[in-house]
């Protein structure tokens, strides 16, 4: 929310919702960036306006963005040395030429000009005079920047008739009366304004884009989305997993109970995430062995499915990996990957307990007394999985009954099965899993 | 203090946020606004009755629900879109007849027949004799009425212009003057029998047609919703808000039913009692910011987010202008002794323990 005040600072800017949470942390990075002054107090930030200029505005998300404009990527070959100046020659060329490069903006900039070796000034001057069309145009297109995030046409203008930002923009004069009171488009409530123009600069520079609103103070909330130390780096491409799973390691970017908000680059709209208690202490839980195994690719059939974002979706929500386990099992193969998942899942289901070690001690002893009968293992283990994938847990518990019957094993969560199955199902899977034939993971140690 | 609590469940609820619109996003838990509206409404009240309120609960799940949204434009378009016939043309609703279908994203025409499926032939053949109608009037109005009205504007000014040099009190003045209305009642006469046939030949019926666009949204939904609220108002508003608990159908959108566990009228207490120093709240709640300045409430790790919710509105220039109420978003919090404006309500359980509820009221 903003708020036109009278003193040193002529703006204040409350953090009233996550859009104006975010353009408080952009505008923050802005004052910052730009060495501005600035009041910022636990739940107000309040800077002078006249301060914001169009101009001063691309010239932060040149430097902000500097690593997806184009122009600068030229800027740092004409001033790096290099051993080859054909090499130089070439990758200039790269981005300036229409053969190679995509890049519209900088073709339209540079039609009809090649760089030869001896032309640096004539190319830097052609950049200085076109500086801030060129920053405007790319920061205005790109997939993964202004683009992502607001209504492309909306960039530095003044209040539209409705909110800019993806998700929440609509073409009023066309269906402005579907979304109003009594298809009465003057009872319309909308906010918008030039300032959410820095709400990219609160996301984090990953291809899924978080926004951690942790308002309670606006210094709590700078500081989580500074990104530091993520952006573009190694640990910047499992934003995830830093997220939600490296609590432990004191990597503290969220508690429980706060709000995040998330995008994606293929969609058009922003979604919440909210962490609570429970899922956090389930995140903590997690080791870096299953983490590991849940970040590896994972086929299924031609499909490679993100196992990871399914198991962080599925802790936030409390919602059991029955479904995920069901769709391995019937894969085969993956036993590996699923006596983590079930590790994992017996969080969700009830924190760690040592009926889980009793389903493994079980099936493993079935398996020992069914040694010189692999194939008799095989089918009983394909019976389970047919049973339980179909929900059809009395088949199950009449399986377990013959298998006991037959290898004289004592099945003792058989017991458990029968009274609750709902309640026991991650022990019918870890013994199901367990039965089954192993094959190594690549690397794992016995 | 004298308070009603509420405790209700719902299998699912989506409270929205405010202008999200392809994901509707949703709060945690339902804002003030919300549950007053559904209240007011739940007892027909027909204006405002002023009440302060906490509330807290618990989720299961926040889940992403794909649906498809029908969305009709302002106007008519010609090129683009569903073209479709509304049963009742005054109101909004998925009761319609498709006419015929735009099979591509530009250059369609509904009207010329170009690159359409058409759904229902006696239907678009209406369409474009409605249209073709519409073309007549507007030539009509074009060549004939238009000609009539410069006639009658030539006498008029004629008129005028005989009745300056004229003596008010003549019999010519009367003459002229009676004329004048003669032919202003003629005037409005076939201004009236024009609009009345174009009314009931054209605008009567085109209205039933309209231009549909149909996409993918999505609503983010919160699953086994369980919420606890209390409500602080007059003892006359308390007892009407509990004879009429089971009319409150639902909490966010329509489809959002409410299973009522309680409603009571209870007493509310500041005191701790069986020497207890501090309490723990159980539930996820919207803590007024302020008590939580003055360390009223005290949090486990300062931590939560902050939103400024809706509560009570007034009307300012056609729009809701909604008085907004700073609250934290959190679970781990408590109070203790020295807490002041904060309530502790004692439930009895049905299995015999009790549950203790920190009561904000915002």
């Amino acid at each position: 929310m903003k708020e036109i005040i009278e003193g040193e600072f002529n703006t204040r800017l409350y953090p009233s919702d996550w859009r104006w949470s975010a353009a408080i942390v952009g505008v923050s990075k802005y004052l910052k960036g730009c060495d501005l002054g600035y009041n910022q107090t636990d739940d107000y930030l309040e800077f002078n306006i006249e301060e914001i200029t169009d101009e001063k505005y691309l010239i932060f998300t040149e430097g902000y963005f500097r690593d997806s404009m184009h122009h600068k990527k030229v800027e740092d070959l004409l001033e790096t040395t290099w051993s080859e100046e054909d090499q130089r020659i070439e990758k200039v060329n790269e981005k300036l030429s229409k053969n190679t490069s995509t890049n519209t903006i900088m073709l339209k900039t540079f039609k009809g000009i090649e760089y030869n070796g001896q032309n640096n000034m004539d190319i830097k001057e052609i950049i200085d005079r076109n500086r801030l069309k060129l920053i405007n145009d790319t920061f205005k297109g790109g997939r993964s920047l202004y683009y992502n995030f607001c209504n492309e046409n909306s960039l530095l203008k003044e209040d539209r008739n409705s909110c800019r930002i993806r998700g929440y923009s609509l073409d009023m004069s066309k269906k402005g009366k579907s979304v109003s009171y009594m298809r009465d488009t003057s009872t319309f409530v909308y906010s918008d304004d030039k300032l959410f123009d820095f709400i990219p600069f609160a996301f984090s520079k990953t291809r899924e884009a978080f926004f951690i609103n942790n308002n309670f103070t606006l210094e709590q909330l700078i500081k989580t989305n500074s990104w530091d130390s993520h952006d573009r780096t190694e640990a910047g491409k499992n934003m995830r997993s830093n997220l939600f799973y490296r609590v432990k390691e004191g990597v503290n970017f969220i508690d429980y109970d706060v709000e995040i908000i998330y995008k994606e680059r293929e969609k058009d709209y922003f979604e919440t995430i909210y962490v609570r208690e429970k899922a956090r202490k389930v995140f903590d839980k997690i080791n870096d062995k299953q983490l590991k195994a849940l970040r590896k690719p994972c086929k299924i059939k031609n499909d490679f499915i993100k196992i990871e974002k399914i198991v962080t979706d599925n802790i936030l929500n409390e919602v059991k990996l029955d479904d995920l386990i069901d769709m391995l099992l019937k894969e085969g193969n993956k036993s590996y990957l699923i006596s983590h998942l079930i590790k994992i899942n017996e969080l969700i289901y009830r924190g760690v307990t040592d009926k889980q070690k009793t389903a493994y001690a079980s099936a493993v002893q079935i398996r020992k007394a069914l040694k010189n009968n692999p194939n008799k293992v095989r089918a009983y283990e394909q019976r389970l999985i047919r049973a339980i994938t179909l929900k059809d847990y009395d088949g199950v518990c009449e399986i377990l009954l013959y298998l006991s019957i037959y290898t004289q094993v004592s099945i003792e969560v058989a017991i458990d099965l029968f009274e609750n199955f709902e309640d026991n199902k991650n022990l019918a899977y870890t013994f199901i899993n367990t039965l089954g034939e192993k094959k190594k993971f690549k690397g794992e140690q016995k | 203090m004298k308070a009603l609590r509420i405790v209700l469940t719902q299998n699912k609820a989506h409270y929205r946020k405010e202008e999200s619109i392809t994901n509707k996003m949703t709060y945690p838990l339902p804002p003030f606004s919300t549950v007053i509206g559904a209240l007011h409404n739940a007892c027909k009240f027909k204006e405002y009755h002023p009440m302060d309120l906490s509330i807290q609960g618990t989720y299961s799940s926040l889940m992403k629900q794909p649906y498809t949204d029908y969305c009709f434009l302002n106007s008519i378009m010609d090129d683009r879109g569903i073209l479709v016939k509304m049963k009742n043309n005054n109101l909004i609703s998925v009761a319609f007849d498709k006419v015929a279908v735009a099979k591509k994203g530009m250059g369609n025409s509904f009207r010329k027949g170009i690159t359409i499926e058409i759904k229902n032939q006696d239907l678009m053949d209406e369409y474009r004799g409605l249209k073709d109608l519409n073309d007549e009037i507007s030539n009509f109005k074009r060549t004939r009425i238009d000609r009539l009205k410069k006639i009658f504007k030539v006498r008029k000014k004629t008129l005028l212009t005989k009745k300056k040099s004229m003596d008010k009190k003549s019999l010519g003045f009367k003459m002229v003057t009676l004329r004048e209305k003669e032919i202003k009642r003629k005037e409005k006469q076939i201004n009236e029998r024009v609009k009345e046939f174009e009314y009931n030949n054209y605008t009567k019926e085109i209205s039933k047609y309209n231009s549909l666009t149909t996409s993918l949204k999505y609503y983010e939904i919160l699953h086994n919703v369980n919420l606890i609220i209390h409500i602080k108002t007059d003892d006359e508003t308390l007892k009407i808000i509990k004879e009429n608990i089971y009319n409150l159908k639902s909490i966010g959108r329509s489809e959002d039913f409410v299973d009522i566990e309680q409603c009571e009228i209870v007493e509310l207490t500041q005191k701790f009692e069986n020497d207890l120093e501090y309490l723990i709240g159980e539930n996820s709640a919207y803590l007024d910011h302020e008590r939580i300045k003055e360390e009223d409430i005290i949090l486990k790790n300062k931590n939560g987010t902050k939103y400024f919710l809706n509560k009570d509105y007034e009307i300012v220039e056609n729009k809701r202008v909604f008085n907004k109420k700073v609250v934290i978003y959190t679970s781990g919090y408590s109070i203790d002794d020295k807490s002041e404006g904060i309530y502790i309500d004692t439930r009895e359980k049905e299995n015999g323990g009790t549950e203790n509820y920190i009561v904000n009221f915002i």
